[in-house]
């Protein structure tokens, strides 16, 4: 069996920027991992790679295998960090644009959460506050039975409260053979569920660890070892 | 999943489209009804001016909405924060360009038989349909016995093909122009258009050039009316198609190619 992610010697440049540089990277199946480092780092590209809205410079990066396109736009199921729904939609529409396109979305499941969070599915999208819309993306992306969930910065916008909800839903939703990679700068909110850490900065991975190790080895929270690692 | 496409786009946009077809013809009875009233006293002499005024403009809007709408829609779901979706749906770029394509293609055509239906409703007569019908019969009386019958049917299909490789090149001109300018240019609008003129200024110096065979051939057609379809049928018309056909497989393989390649979503 491929595994679930593999990058190898990718880089990616803009003009004579380099944003991501000799990237190798292999993620496994049935973990959370957290994709972490400080803006301008090189994160949004590498989740741009993954969902095929990039073409690498130079290397490749395979999932399940296979190079981004059709068949593995069907396996990942992405949340960018823009609110990428149109406004005249209502959220019902959605769910079923959701259902015509991907044959792994699992409408009871997000008819569940929206009550769960109180979001009407009548309501059209230009009626909502912008974090009831990162609620209502973050459902229609976690609903689907995806071998890849990539979640480029999923709580940013919502309250305290909610950011439980949702990183229970996280947690619950995926299964063994599926992995979640999360990018974020809210550490500290994410620290427990992670099973799995990537450091990025420059374009460059500085490390690739499980949390577990780092709590042995460092003696101390992934959130204080970012810190101290990215101390500016 | 291009049908999928196809039925989403139709419903995207179908909620500018018929709001604006449905005034128009509501508009076309109560114009005419206001008109026929005719003897209005001076103090109410504005009503009929402003109706037609409204009719007419409708009838404009009509006839302009199809294109800046297909516009506005190819920009807005490709090029903006809603091409994270579009982009990332299990379906490949060729389709996207051609769910876009049809549909556009289907408001043009309707856009065409709303203000067909409008001006008919407008000016129809029993009298003025039978006068018509003479002029027309009469006139494919006159064609049928100057003009040789195999060349008149060429004639008509290369012209039916021509209308219809017409609704699709405007389209993918502009396609081609909005994925150019996300390349070219931070702001995408800006780069659109300027995309655009690349585009025309290209197509300019491609059509004299094919010019100068055309203009020498053209310099040995007789007068007669045989001859002169004949040039049409057998060389200007079929140009045209292989040139238009052509063009558009390059629009949409540049179009293509830039969303496979070059995409550059903010």
């Amino acid at each position: 069996m491929n595994p679930l992610l593999e990058c190898s010697a990718l880089s990616k440049r803009y003009g004579n920027v380099t944003a991501l540089s000799d990237i190798n990277l292999t993620l496994e199946r049935g973990k959370i991992i957290g994709l972490l480092g400080p803006n301008g780092s090189g994160k949004t590209t590498l989740i741009k790679l993954i969902n095929g809205l990039l073409v690498p410079s130079k290397g490749q990066l395979l999932i399940n295998g296979t190079a981004p396109g059709t068949e593995t736009k069907k396996v990942v199921s992405y949340l960018p960090d823009k609110t990428y729904l149109n406004n005249w939609m209502k959220v019902k529409n959605l769910l079923n644009f959701f259902e015509d396109f991907y044959d792994n979305f699992d409408k009871k499941r997000a008819y569940d959460m929206l009550e769960k969070l109180h979001i009407n599915p009548n309501d059209s999208l230009k009626t909502m506050s912008k974090g009831t819309k990162e609620k209502v993306q973050l459902i229609l992306v976690m609903s689907r039975n995806a071998d890849l969930y990539v979640l480029d910065e999923p709580i940013g916008g919502v309250d305290p409260a909610s950011r439980d909800y949702i990183l229970d839903t996280i947690i619950s939703n995926y299964n063994e053979n599926s992995t979640v990679l999360i990018s974020t700068h809210l550490i500290a909110d994410v620290e427990n569920v992670l099973d799995e850490v990537i450091f990025i900065q420059n374009g460059r991975i500085n490390l690739q660890s499980s949390v577990d190790d780092i709590r042995m080895k460092e003696g101390k929270s992934v959130d204080a070892y970012f810190r101290e690692v990215y101390k500016c | 999943m291009l049908g999928r496409l196809i039925k989403h786009e139709l419903k995207a946009t179908a909620r500018y489209f018929l709001p604006l077809f449905l005034i128009a013809i509501v508009l076309t009875p109560i114009t005419r009804f206001t008109l026929w009233i005719g003897n209005y006293p001076k103090i109410l002499q504005f009503i009929p001016t402003v109706i037609v005024f409204v009719y007419v403009a409708s009838l404009i809007m009509v006839a302009s909405a199809s294109i800046l709408l297909i516009i506005y829609r190819f920009y807005k779901s490709m090029v903006t924060d809603e091409g994270y979706l579009m982009h990332t749906l299990p379906v490949s770029s060729e389709s996207h360009i051609l769910s876009k394509l049809i549909v556009a293609s289907i408001w043009t055509v309707s856009s065409w038989l709303v203000i067909f239906i409008s001006i008919s409703g407008m000016f129809f007569t029993a009298d003025r349909l039978s006068l018509l019908i003479d002029k027309l019969s009469y006139a494919w009386f006159y064609i049928n016995t100057t003009i040789s019958s195999s060349l008149m049917a060429l004639f008509i299909i290369e012209i039916i093909f021509i209308v219809i490789l017409g609704i699709f090149t405007a389209p993918l001109i502009y396609y081609a122009s909005i994925a150019i300018g996300q390349v070219i240019s931070k702001n995408k609008i800006l780069g659109s258009i300027i995309g655009f003129f690349i585009i025309q200024v290209i197509s300019q110096i491609v059509s004299v050039v094919l010019m100068v065979p055309v203009g020498l051939y053209g310099d040995r057609v007789s007068e007669s009316a045989n001859s002169m379809f004949s040039f049409f049928a057998n060389f200007f018309f079929p140009i045209t198609i292989l040139l238009a056909v052509f063009t558009q497989i390059i629009l949409f393989g540049i179009t293509d190619y830039i969303f496979k390649k070059k995409l550059n979503l903010e």
